[in-house]
């Protein structure tokens, strides 16, 4: 192999460095840097071919968490072959499908890089690579669709902004222009230093111009950013952090002694001071369905009535039936003096975790393997409505469950109706844990967080539970992953951001007009 | 410029016109978000549900009219009494299969000495099931191209003899306990810290029966049933060795009742094979079974309460005291 091959591949693994859980930030500035090398001098198909390279490299890497997931028993599939086979399978396809936008991307620079104007590739690349991240987060949908699809530019994972999650700067900016508009400013740093450097010759100037470039963005914010001051007003509150195993074998004894920690905590959360004004669980916590099965609707009154003498909004996540049959992921609210006062059901499945993708489902037919324990204690339906907020006494706030917070528009849905702050219940069972999604979903929290200016509670199985503030910031994280009574304090906020406001709209029409021009450009000889 | 070559001419076609389709429907979608693509695809869940309710509420197998071979017996029904639904007269002895059903005779042994059950006790809850459908029906009673039918059949099962209470029935005179010395608070704090134990491993041993899709015919459920049913049986003598004080007298006769009738319950089920009807009725009656193991929950919550009993800290009844 020609081994200029090796420069997409070395942008892959460096923009995979710049992300979580290796952080190593200042790379996010440099990734693209040997990709446009080799696209400097490539014709159109091997410029597509490199791009697909460099992405499918980024996402082997940035999605290697998939491997955690195996054997796949707590889906229901004995066979480890087949497990093995169907991790491989959908790491490989995933990581392609991810890929194949990275490949647009790199062809369509490729195209455009004999623009007599030259200073408009500086707005087109950027333009067509937002663009293009802004459709891959509809496309890994497209794979893996099923019958419990939520369609929408939903799946962020791997978006370049979320490796600036540490960026206070750049935070900031996502309430104005989302992740997207950070995108662009990625993509359009990058070429700005490829253009300095592409030279044959390059002179110790421009490394100087090229380091302060990278310093200023990476570290200034950091050493002049401002750090929020504690608040007054704040609102105390719990999570009572869990670590169950997404295991459907899981057996009794320890269902029942994981219902027996949650009561346990649940009793000494009562006894805290300040006194939470919330509790709140995990996702598939299934607290409010263990209760029921010792207690009827009447004693359950009582229970909270008689153990909580001042009112409390208690939150669970529990998979229950509805009055249709369905079975639903939903989000309970329960007021302990008034009773369950709302619910929202989950919207936003995850493929194979909640329902079966139809090429999961033909692969599983095609190699007998039996998926009955799947569909009876895993399957899901898709809830109908968006979430929404809800009201306790002086306070509005609403939660989104797990997936819901890799969705930049289904968080802005509950941020625009302006909560005073808001709850992402998560779990990663499923994946046991594995530090590689923790890391990446505590990023993307943090984004959410700022585009919406509002604290969030993220509370977790087999993760971390945190507070993190209205700028994106972690005001309080669970010192490990294991089961424990979390305390934090909130504050509310009513003020809306841009963000919440016109979402990633503008930003992607901007995008599309400068790509139309540019395409219609091609026909002209001056441009 | 460069020339383009035609496989990337396809490919990137191909992710245009994907793009475009993402882009439009993010325009048309408006306010909805998951825009115009989820809106299709609701409108054709909601209408594959609606298909889904019609087929079900057919798949009824005695609602099947087709008699192939004419006679009296549905071809449903004909595995039922394991005779030849493409012969009228399988053991040929002259009486037609559903004549011989309706008479109470066997249809696969010649002649009519062969009662298919000859005490009316011994008769499982199929068999007496599709007797009366089948008497119905050559009575003319029950018309199998009713649309009613399925219905009537119900009411026929719920009318004659079939009720979750005589399924689970638990002969109260057999109940037997060891009193306690006295009523003090020591024996009555024992005896409900030993229950609280009991309640739980209770829940564990039952844990299969919210399981309530799975396949009775596959060895394996039965098997996991009958694993229960040894557990319950091992419950029940651990309750039948605790001394009983006089205030919780009432109550451990109760507790007793319950778990025998748990042990049938698991014991109707298991017989799968021999009576199927029984045990799918049986499985009806698990809302019944589990609400009365709240009720007696939510009796000794109270009872603790008001005789203010010290509970062992972290079981399941102390938790959920107040």
């Amino acid at each position: 192999m020609n081994r200029i091959w090796l420069l997409p591949i070395i942008s892959g693994t460096v923009f995979a460095l710049a992300y979580p859980p290796y952080n190593l930030e200042p790379l996010v500035w440099l990734g693209f840097l040997p990709l446009f090398y080799f696209l400097y001098y490539s014709n159109l198909k091997n410029g597509f071919w490199a791009g697909l390279i460099a992405g499918f490299v980024y996402f082997l890497i940035v999605m290697k968490w998939f491997w955690a997931v195996y054997p796949l028993n707590w889906a229901g599939f004995e066979s480890i072959i087949f497990s093995g086979f169907l991790v491989v399978f959908v790491w490989l396809i995933s990581s392609v499908g991810m890929g194949l936008w990275w490949g647009f991307f790199s062809f369509v620079l490729v195209k455009f890089k004999t623009l007599k104007k030259e200073g408009y590739l500086l707005l087109l690349a950027p333009a067509v690579f937002a663009l293009s991240e802004y459709i891959r987060s509809w496309f890994f949908g497209f794979l893996w669709a099923g019958p419990g699809t939520f369609w929408g530019p939903h799946w962020t994972i791997g978006n370049l902004a979320y490796s600036l999650h540490n960026n206070q700067l750049f935070l900031k900016l996502s309430s104005f222009i989302g992740i997207y508009g950070i995108t662009f400013l990625i993509i359009l740093t990058n070429l700005l230093i490829f253009n300095l450097i592409k030279s044959k010759v390059v002179s110790a100037k421009k490394i100087y111009i090229t380091f302060l470039l990278i310093f200023t963005l990476s570290f200034a914010p950091k050493i002049f950013g401002k750090t929020n001051p504690e608040q007054t007003n704040q609102v105390p509150v719990a999570i009572i952090q869990t670590k169950t195993s997404g295991d459907i074998t899981f057996s009794t004894e320890r269902q029942l002694e994981e219902f027996k920690r949650q009561l346990s905590f649940l009793k000494e959360s009562v006894k805290l001071s300040p006194r939470p004004k919330m509790i709140i669980f995990p996702e598939g916590t299934n607290f409010f369905k263990s209760l029921s099965i010792f207690l009827d609707t009447e004693e359950v009154r009582k229970f909270f009535n008689n153990n909580f003498s001042e009112q409390t909004l208690i939150i669970d996540n529990s998979r229950v039936i509805d009055e249709k049959g369905n079975i639903k992921s939903r989000v309970i609210y329960l007021d302990s003096q008034k009773g369950v006062i709302s619910f929202y059901d989950k919207q936003f499945l995850t493929p194979a975790g909640e329902f079966m993708p139809y090429s999961l489902d033909f692969l599983t037919k095609l190699f007998k393997q039996d998926a009955t324990a799947f569909t009876i204690l895993r399957k899901s339906d898709k809830g109908n409505k968006n979430p929404e907020v809800i009201n306790f006494e002086d306070l509005k706030t609403g939660s989104l469950v797990c997936s819901g917070l890799f969705s930049p528009g289904l968080f802005r849905s509950l941020s625009k109706q302006n909560p005073d702050f808001i709850i992402a219940m998560t779990s990663t069972g499923i994946f046991k844990g594995a530090n590689d999604i923790v890391q990446q979903d505590l990023a993307i929290a943090k984004f959410r967080a700022s585009e919406s200016n509002k604290y969030l509670i993220l509370t977790a199985n087999n993760g971390y539970s945190a507070v993190i503030d209205n700028t994106g910031k972690i005001r309080k994280i669970a010192e490990n992953s294991e089961p424990q009574l979390f305390t934090g304090q909130v504050m509310p906020i009513q003020k809306l951001t841009w963000y919440n406001k016109v979402g990633d709209i503008p930003l992607i029409i901007v995008s599309f007009i400068i790509v139309i021009i540019g395409f219609t450009a091609t026909r002209s000889r001056n441009f | 410029m460069n020339k383009m070559p035609t496989k990337i001419k396809i490919l990137l076609t191909s992710l245009i016109a994907v793009s475009a389709l993402i882009i439009l429907s993010f325009f048309v979608s408006g306010k909805n978000l998951t825009g115009l693509g989820a809106n299709i695809f609701q409108t054709l869940g909601s209408n594959n549900k609606a298909g889904q309710n019609e087929t079900g509420s057919q798949n009824n197998f005695l609602a099947t009219k087709n008699d192939t071979d004419k006679d009296g017996l549905f071809d449903s029904e004909e595995p039922l009494y394991k005779t030849d639904p493409l012969n009228p007269d399988t053991d040929g002895d002259g009486f037609l299969d559903g004549e011989e059903v309706a008479s109470e005779c066997s249809p696969i042994v010649s002649g009519c000495k062969d009662k298919i059950q000859t005490s009316e006790n011994s008769r499982s809850l199929t068999e007496e099931l599709s007797d009366l459908i089948t008497g119905g029906i050559i009575a003319g009673d029950l018309k199998p191209d009713n649309p009613n039918f399925a219905e009537s059949v119900t009411a026929l099962k719920n009318y004659s003899f079939i009720n979750n209470q005589t399924l689970l029935s638990v002969d109260d005179s057999e109940i037997s306990f060891n009193p306690a010395k006295d009523d003090s608070k020591k024996y009555r704090q024992a005896y409900i810290n030993d229950l609280g134990t009991i309640f739980e491993e209770y829940l564990i041993s039952t844990s299969n029966q919210s399981k309530l899709n799975i396949n009775l015919s596959d060895e394996g459920v039965i098997n996991l049933y009958s694993d229960s049913l040894e557990s319950l049986k091992g419950i029940e003598q651990k309750i039948l060795k605790l001394t009983v004080p006089a205030s919780w007298v009432e109550f451990h006769k109760k507790v007793l009742i319950f778990i025998k009738k748990s042990e049938l319950f698991y014991q109707n089920i298991i017989e799968y094979e021999e009576d199927p009807v029984k045990a799918l009725l049986t499985l009806n009656s698990i809302t019944s079974l589990q609400n009365e193991y709240k009720s007696i929950i939510s009796e000794a919550l109270k009872e603790i309460d008001e005789q203010n009993l010290t509970l062992q800290s972290r079981t399941i009844l102390q938790l959920l005291s107040n």
